[in-house]
């Protein structure tokens, strides 16, 4: 799960292209959106497109999104459990 | 000396006609131009479209060009519509006046380069398409087409280009740069912002449904909406009536995300306001609004709350994009049309599709055709992705 | 052009406001660095700046050195027209390309939103709480002075007191930015 978290992280930046930042400048349980990490709807669509590239998990529905991409932690939760790759 | 902008000449192509009295038809048959894919060469068959019923191949002969002719889908559109409208307010030879052109589109020539994207890298075969890519481009092919004018330029603020393309046209004439000028826009489909707006997971399987509870997104189309502008005064002088003025637009930013609409729709009602004022008309003297009603979530609700902030009670609303599709950067031409003919026809055009009211909303659209029910005023809004938003009023004549 | 307040030049990696120049670098820099190495220089929180694509950075950038002497209320009505030549080319080509592998196609959202050109507008605006009208105006770049003096032109003078006009352009890793506040 810690490897997941981390390799999330570095996932993050990178398909964000959140240039200078590392992963630890990223706290794995606060917002992704909003007040956190200050994510928008057209990041979540960003995620749901690494969901399915990285993990093979497949989301259909953006508003299924938001729950999942509560944190960092919600999101490996939620990949430990469906991922198909 | 009257500065009130006359509307003088309109042209019109889209899913539901190829000129104006095609589009009429459709009109007041509540006749949808949208369905299955035909000649947009992409896999995603699983969203309708509201495509112009003519290949290419068509279209170049509809325009007389020659078959062989280096030319663009976007632009052959805006060459028909331009026609119709030149022709309806009796201009031949555009040389002999200070007219100018101003179009709308974002899209461009993007279509020929999908189709010949790899060609353009590994060899020569097509490399003239390059040419006719850019959005600039495609006006100057209309300007090929159509005459020499003494300006033009293009527009490109997404889907509100071509109702910026009208404002922008009328601060010209009032300026007295201009005596009259060519206003509206053109945007063919293309898999490019077709996979765009699939990607922002924004696109209805089934066509859409705008103002409705279960709204589920875009049914894009494509078309070009073309109107002639000019000063009454103008117009006077040259014996031609006018069909009816421009008598109010503003614009105003959303300032709030680069494509989603503010939730309390701030930038939408700044710009109805400034159309307002710029008329000297009351919220309740308009009295139809074609809204921008795209039937994404978003637009909706948000442009929703910002018409039932201005107006108590709701003036009879509709999108007539369930019609058309949405026709991007030449929805406010094809729109402000299609509301201009309902209005010289005294009918208030349905919103297709919908069935149940949005719950955060007091209002609900127009459910059937209105016959026998007059406009003088009518209010067309127009948003754009970047939060440009822009209003526009228009007045029958008196 | 009358009523210009401020004016601010970025090209050939030197800033010049005001017709000073205010910072510079090697031209062997690469743009992208030359764009962070300028936010870090104005010592700006908006890490939204990252996600942007070049055309907005530019614009963005710009409009942070011009605008800064201005108060919220002088910001709120202020109108935003600008011209360009290239359009959004730049990430029309980065969109592109995540769609042109068929083994690897996965069209980028984030990349899609700044496929037009009035994104840069849009950034401005909600970075400034700019509420006024705005347009993008397209023309050849031979035509730049000639489409700077037609937007001057078309300031139409209401609510507002302040307009932000200019051209920017970013095309094939060349770029370059005039921008001017004109005062009522």
């Amino acid at each position: 799960m810690k490897d997941l978290v981390l390799e999330l992280k570095k996932e993050i930046i990178e398909v964000l292209n959140f240039e200078g930042m590392t992963p630890e400048d990223i706290d794995e349980n606060a917002p992704l959106f909003g007040d956190g990490l200050g994510l928008d709807s057209i990041d979540a669509l960003e995620l749901i497109v690494l969901m399915e590239k990285k993990y093979g998990i497949k989301l259909a529905d953006p508003n299924q999104g938001r729950e999942i991409f509560a944190s960092i932690t919600t999101m490996a939760a939620y990949i430990k459990e469906h991922r198909t790759k | 000396m009257n500065q009130r902008i006359a509307i003088t000449g309109l042209g019109i192509i889209s899913a539901i006609g190829n000129n104006r009295s095609e589009t009429l038809q459709s009109l007041l048959q509540s006749r949808s131009g949208i369905g299955k894919m035909q000649y947009l060469n992409s896999v995603h068959h699983e969203f309708p479209v509201g495509e112009v019923k003519l290949s290419d191949a068509e279209l170049k002969d509809l325009c007389q060009i020659d078959s062989q002719t280096i030319i663009g889908r976007t632009t052959l559109l805006g060459i028909l519509a331009v026609r119709e409208a030149l022709k309806e307010a009796k201009i031949e030879q555009i040389e002999e006046h200070k007219i100018g052109l101003i179009s709308g589109t974002t899209v461009g020539g993007m279509e020929k380069s999908e189709q010949y994207y790899f060609d353009f890298l590994h060899n020569d075969l097509h490399n003239q398409y390059i040419n006719i890519h850019d959005c600039g481009a495609c006006t100057e092919g209309i300007v090929e087409q159509t005459g020499n004018y003494c300006f033009c330029t293009t527009i490109s603020t997404a889907c509100s280009s071509a109702a910026n393309a009208l404002i922008m046209g009328a601060n010209m004439l009032k300026a007295g740069y201009l005596d009259m000028v060519v206003v509206g826009g053109t945007e063919c489909l293309t898999k490019f912002h077709l996979n765009g707006f699939n990607t922002l997971m924004i696109l209805d399987k089934t066509p859409c449904k705008p103002f409705d509870q279960n709204r589920n997104g875009i049914t894009l189309g494509e078309g070009a909406g073309y109107l002639i502008i000019e000063t009454e005064e103008h117009a006077v002088k040259r014996n031609i009536k006018p069909i009816c003025f421009v008598s109010g637009y503003g614009n105003a930013c959303d300032a709030y995300h680069q494509t989603a609409s503010s939730p309390d729709g701030k930038g939408a009602l700044l710009a109805m306001q400034k159309a307002l004022k710029m008329s000297g008309l009351k919220p309740q003297e308009i009295d139809y609004i074609n809204a921008h009603g795209t039937g994404t979530h978003n637009n909706d609700l948000s442009e929703g709350i910002a018409v039932q902030q201005l107006f108590t009670p709701v003036p009879p609303i509709s999108s007539t994009k369930a019609l058309t599709g949405h026709t991007t950067s030449a929805a406010g031409g094809v729109e402000i049309i299609l509301s201009i003919l309902a209005m010289k026809n005294q009918f208030l055009p349905q919103n297709l599709n919908y069935q149940n009211k949005i719950e955060e909303l007091n209002f609900e659209p127009i459910k059937s055709n209105m016959l026998n029910h007059p406009i003088q005023h009518f209010l067309k809004n127009s948003f754009g992705f970047g939060g440009n938003n822009s209003s526009i009023i228009i007045s029958n004549n008196v | 052009m009358h009523n210009v307040q401020r004016a601010i030049t970025i090209r050939n990696h030197q800033v010049i406001l005001q017709g000073e120049l205010l910072f510079q670098r090697d031209q062997s820099t690469p743009n992208a660095r030359f764009f962070s190495e300028l936010y870090k220089e104005l010592k700006l929180t908006y890490p939204k700046f990252f996600k942007m694509d070049p055309l907005a950075k530019l614009g963005f950038l710009a409009a942070e050195l011009l605008l800064n002497s201005l108060s919220a209320e002088e910001k709120e009505e202020m109108k935003i027209l600008l011209a360009c030549s290239h359009s959004s080319i730049e990430s029309d080509t980065m969109f592109q390309n995540t769609i042109s592998d068929e083994s690897n196609y996965y069209p980028s959202p984030s990349l899609f939103v700044y496929t037009l050109p009035n994104i840069v507008i849009g950034e401005i605006a909600i970075r400034h709480r700019i509420y006024g009208e705005n347009g993008l105006y397209l023309t050849p770049p031979n035509n730049k002075k000639s489409i700077i003096e037609t937007l001057h032109k078309q300031i139409k003078w209401e609510d507002n007191r302040y307009a932000l006009i200019g051209y920017l352009d970013y095309y094939k890793n060349k770029y370059e930015v005039d921008f001017y506040l004109i005062h009522s």
